[in-house]
């Protein structure tokens, strides 16, 4: 579903992201229906993605369905898919039930989500 | 030539809750007054694109002001609002539009506003039917419980957090710099701001069917418009509302987030234009 080189390098390409990312390190895990990553951050470039359980200990982690996944990351997502936040509030997305463990780090992660779409269209 | 835009800058005082508030204001246009309320933890800024609306400015006198607390209208001089946690009341926001309404003479204006600012219209549509002649609710409904959270001001969590969730709230289809617009106007907020005019929008704003059942739309008439990107005031709440104000007039705002008037002015006027001519022919009409 994700051309993971790909993200990694419009990750470390990308203006936006370095400045939202800067000081990060943690773990992100992705769990995209059956399918999760892991994600691991140094000094906010992304320096591991491997497959993972669903259950592996992470800092951050969105977790929806496949059908999900694919709102999320339409080019132009349908009404409350359009961001991560409405999408847990009027959709079945899940993030950490304390928004502490990302709210810094939400810019970041909201351009992570445009560039795996992007990275989604370039793989298909 | 100097280039000067049209619209002006002024302060007023205003008499709230019985202390001297120092409120600013941006002005355009001659004709109808048309008060317009930003939305939480913003400022006027947000209806600059009104402001410049040649088409709006032609028949109505846009009034865009920045509550206390929010832009360039700063805290009251007379309390020591520094010890205590900032809300934003029922009680205070509805006395401001009044207010401002009295102090520049205003007769029966129109009143518009957006998110709390949408709310605000049916509270007045409600409590000042004498003051108004109509109200525009943008992203209104009866009450929009579970928003008054505390990471909304958390010391552990900066302004961009809430700014970057505002980007969320508009539409994918809006223009990117008018997105980008939107969220840095949240990033200017003072830390306390926008959580504690949620306290409005999410508890203090709680209008019943009765109430909502007992609005005299021939006195104030209403006009809810909502954006169907808005995941915080769904369209069916917002429609809810307005299928219980009888003589309400309700409008789904396609490819329009929360925050209309500044993510998309375009797509915004196109359908806010035809609202006002509604409202100019009832004067004509009377």
């Amino acid at each position: 579903m994700i051309a993971w080189n790909e993200l990694k390098q419009r990750l470390h390409q990308d203006g936006e992201f370095r400045v939202a990312a800067r000081f990060w390190n943690a773990t992100l895990r992705l769990d995209m229906g059956e399918a999760s990553h892991r994600l691991r951050f140094e000094d906010g470039s992304l320096v591991d993605v491997s497959p993972c359980s669903a259950d592996t200990a992470c800092d951050v982690f969105v977790t929806a369905s496949e059908a999900e996944w694919h709102e999320l990351l339409a080019p132009v997502p349908r009404p409350y898919y359009q961001d991560l936040f409405g999408a847990q509030f009027q959709h079945g997305v899940r993030l950490p039930e304390d928004p502490i463990a990302y709210a810094a780090y939400y810019p970041a992660l909201r351009r992570l989500l445009q560039l795996l779409s992007a990275s989604k269209e370039v793989s298909q | 030539m100097i280039p000067l835009e049209a619209v002006t800058g002024r302060y007023l005082t205003l008499e709230l809750d019985g202390l001297p508030h120092r409120v600013y204001f941006e002005e355009a246009g001659t004709g109808i007054p048309l008060l317009c309320q930003h939305t939480a933890g913003a400022h006027g800024a947000q209806w600059r694109h009104v402001l410049a609306s040649a088409a709006v400015t032609r028949n109505f006198r846009v009034i865009a002001y920045d509550l206390p607390y929010h832009g360039k209208s700063l805290p009251p001089e007379g309390k020591a609002w520094w010890s205590e946690e900032y809300r934003l009341t029922k009680s205070f926001l509805m006395q401001v539009p009044v207010a401002v309404a009295r102090a520049l003479e205003l007769a029966r204006p129109v009143y518009m506003g957006s998110s709390i600012g949408g709310h605000l219209a049916l509270d007045l549509a409600s409590n000042h039917p004498d003051v108004f002649r109509a109200v525009i609710g943008l992203e209104a409904a009866a009450a929009t419980p579970g928003t008054y959270l505390d990471i909304m001001n958390h010391p552990r969590v900066s302004n961009a957090f809430k700014a970057s969730l505002m980007y969320g709230l508009t539409a994918p289809t809006a223009p990117e710099p008018y997105r980008r617009e939107t969220e840095w106007v949240y990033s200017q907020g003072a830390p306390p701001v926008f959580k504690g005019d949620l306290y409005y929008y999410s508890i203090d704003h709680d209008m019943g069917d009765a109430e909502l059942a007992a609005i005299d739309t021939s006195k104030c008439a209403v006009h809810l418009l909502t954006g169907e990107y808005d995941y915080t005031t769904p369209l069916a709440v917002s429609k809810a509302a307005a299928d219980r104000i009888p003589g309400a007039y309700f409008s789904t705002m396609e490819g329009l987030g929360h925050f209309p008037m500044c993510e998309d002015p375009e797509r915004f006027l196109a359908c806010l234009l035809p609202v006002l001519e509604k409202i100019r022919a009832l004067e004509s009409a009377a």
